[in-house]
């Protein structure tokens, strides 16, 4: 009898040693129960008995085993390590990583509470004024108007007249509102400042350009809505250029129009995923499963943002040979103009 | 009250309005939407107080906090974590990073101005507790 499970205990063994290496102890516990039941209820253990112990319990084992490895290196624990301020080695999972950032529920999250928390910091500041019996400060009720026109503007509602919403008048009221001065932004610095940051983030995985025609380029338009603008932009561009590859950015002036075009040398797209990329919520196939995570909104919103501030988008692109995306501005005029 | 804080949020929009919540305080508050040119200045002229946002393009928040936390001039700086992310593990990473103390986006102003207050306060004793 001994020299009949000889055999599987040479199996086992072996089988045991994996496991427990790999912490499956679930699995060799299983085993164990299971062999130790047939055993016992076995009469009298065969060659016979003990291949087909094996074939039963040994190989399915294994076979779970196997399963479970492969299935650990597709999803590999995400934990680095770092040091605390005392320089102690701490782990940390890695929410801090891009791509953890890039989560569509917390990048949902992030877009909507930021406006929310200027919107709510100003409007505190008024209350704050109007509790000590002043009136609110010029700057506040701009910061405020500022930021809930373009959460409007996000949400697709019409803009209004400034005279549309009166300010109360005390006793001693302000001179009339004149007209809030026009935005304006510079894009050598509001794309210097930018490219610069997705190069600290990407820069080892691809090459990041920025190019300007010029020390500054002036256009009329909310720096805020711009910033968030070209990051929708170069965000697609970075996720969809693959290693080795190239982001480029050129800021141009022709005539009375500022230029800017960000080209990359990612996997570009077909006419028909260029007809609905500014389409909301709508991602190609080939994006979806190309497993690069996104909601397809980043292009709507862009557009939305560029229309709302006088720009303009378009894009080209031939399947393989990367995406050039081209924003128009019309050039600020100087003040008094 | 009074000194010179410097404020690190990817939205120029939050900035401007943190800026103008502390300088009701009489603190002077400069700050950057880019975290690498943040991280230029406060390591060239350390201010009193660090208010960080976590999401950003580049260098986030928790790296950027890391990395001033290396050098000796910025080593026991206050730092000041403004955040959407408001997870109890969120907490603990800030403070694994190095960070002071974390207030969670929408916050009130009142709340802002508190903390600051608190944090400038108390900067000297920063790595006591």
């Amino acid at each position: 009898m001994a020299s009949d499970l000889f055999p599987l205990l040479v199996v086992f063994v072996a089988v045991e040693t994996v496991i427990s290496r790999e912490g499956g102890r679930f699995l060799l516990v299983g085993t164990y129960a299971g062999l130790a039941l047939l055993v016992v209820l076995s009469p009298a253990p065969t060659a016979a008995a003990t291949r087909s112990l094996a074939l039963r319990f040994v190989w399915p084992a294994a076979a779970a085993l196997g399963v479970e490895l492969a299935s650990r290196s597709k999803a590999p624990a995400r934990v680095f390590e770092s040091r605390d301020v005392k320089g102690d080695r701490v782990e940390r999972d890695d929410r801090g990583d891009r791509d953890a950032l890039r989560d569509p529920r917390a990048e949902v999250l992030h877009d909507l509470k930021s406006p929310l928390t200027v919107l709510r910091v100003y409007s505190d500041l008024v209350a704050e004024a109007a509790r000590r019996g002043e009136l609110p400060s010029e700057a506040h009720l701009a910061g405020f108007a500022r930021e809930m026109a373009l959460m409007e503007s996000l949400a697709g509602v019409p803009p209004r007249t400034p005279a549309s919403v009166p300010l109360a008048s005390g006793p001693a009221a302000p001179s009339a509102p004149s007209a809030p001065p026009a935005p304006r932004s510079d894009l050598v610095r509001v794309l210097s400042t930018l490219v610069e940051s997705y190069r600290l983030a990407h820069g080892g995985r691809m090459r990041l350009e920025f190019v300007a025609e010029g020390a500054e380029i002036p256009v009329a338009a909310d720096p805020v809505a711009l910033q968030r603008a070209f990051r929708n932009v170069l965000d697609n561009a970075v996720k969809y250029t693959p290693a080795g590859g190239q982001v480029r950015v050129r800021a141009s002036v022709v005539a009375q129009h500022a230029f800017v075009v960000i080209s990359d040398t990612g996997a570009g797209m077909t006419p028909d995923e260029q007809k609905h990329a500014f389409t909301f919520a709508w991602r190609s196939p080939s994006a979806s499963a190309s497993g690069v995570p996104g909601r397809g909104i980043g292009l709507g919103v862009t557009k939305e943002l560029l229309e709302q501030n006088g720009g303009k988008i378009s894009l080209l692109s031939e399947p393989g040979h990367g995406l050039e995306v081209t924003i128009m501005f019309p050039i600020a005029r100087e003040a008094g103009a | 009250m009074s000194g010179r804080i410097f404020v690190v949020d990817d939205d120029p929009a939050m900035v401007e309005a943190v800026a103008m919540v502390l300088s009701l305080d009489g603190f002077e508050v400069d700050g950057a939407s880019d975290s690498a040119a943040a991280l230029r200045a406060v390591l060239r002229d350390p201010p009193a107080l660090l208010v960080l946002d976590v999401n950003m393009p580049g260098l986030t928040g928790w790296e950027l906090c890391e990395i001033v936390r290396r050098q000796p001039l910025t080593r026991d700086l206050p730092i000041l974590f403004l955040t959407g992310r408001s997870e109890v593990r969120d907490r603990i990473t800030a403070m694994q990073v190095g960070g002071t103390d974390h207030l969670t986006k929408p916050f009130r102003a009142e709340e802002l101005r508190a903390r600051v207050r608190a944090l400038t306060a108390a900067a000297p004793a920063r790595g006591e507790a």
